[in-house]
């Protein structure tokens, strides 16, 4: 009997650790999908063994892109491929870990998006959140990472 | 069983099962708010 129940009090422990474990898999993979803030980003970004990619959907013209956008941002304007500059196009990896930048964290970017990223979360409160940080901003074309430049690029 | 083994038992059963419940409920609201961001 005494057995028995040390069996009992064992399976549920199994089966406990067994939840927990699922649990804890469930958190981590909602945590990557939740939008993250501009200083959570600028901190991933200042961090080089950190392999993050941005994507800055907005449209490159003098009033979205060229007038500001992250430093290293890639951009994509709406997820079309025919509306990135050239040097942009090979530039955006499905892969890599992204974050979107909208105007304004427009969340249905992530659904027009979600063909060409994997892992992809959106950056909340988008540009408008990132410049109300006053995190730095790069004005202009987008240059493309010079090979061997390391990859840091605030 | 001796009575102290039975209640360490229990204490650890209660705690895993406190901890489960716990995460499921952060599971769930963060799930319901990724819902609610995706139309």
């Amino acid at each position: 009997m005494k057995r028995f129940e040390a069996l009992v009090y064992a399976a549920v422990l199994a089966v406990l650790s067994l939840m927990l474990v699922a649990e804890g898999r469930r958190a981590t993979k909602l945590a990557a999908q939740q939008a993250i803030a501009p200083k959570a980003l600028y901190a991933q970004l200042s961090n080089p063994k950190v392999q993050l990619q941005v994507v800055d959907l907005r449209d490159y013209d003098d009033d979205h892109f060229l007038d500001a956008h992250i430093p290293g941002a890639i951009p994509f304007p709406g997820c079309d491929l025919s509306r990135a500059p050239g040097r942009a196009r090979d530039r955006a990896y499905p892969y890599v870990a992204t974050v979107l930048v909208t105007e304004s964290g427009d969340p249905s970017a992530l659904a027009a998006c979600a063909s060409h990223f994997g892992q992809v979360r959106l950056l909340a409160g988008g540009m408008d959140a990132w410049s109300n940080a006053n995190l730095p901003e790069d004005t202009g074309d987008y240059v493309p990472p010079k090979a061997g430049g390391g990859g840091g690029c605030l | 069983m001796s009575t102290s083994v039975r209640a360490m038992f229990l204490v650890l059963i209660a705690g895993m099962i406190s901890a489960v419940a716990t995460l499921h409920v952060k599971n769930s609201q963060a799930e319901s708010q990724l819902r609610g961001a995706r139309p």
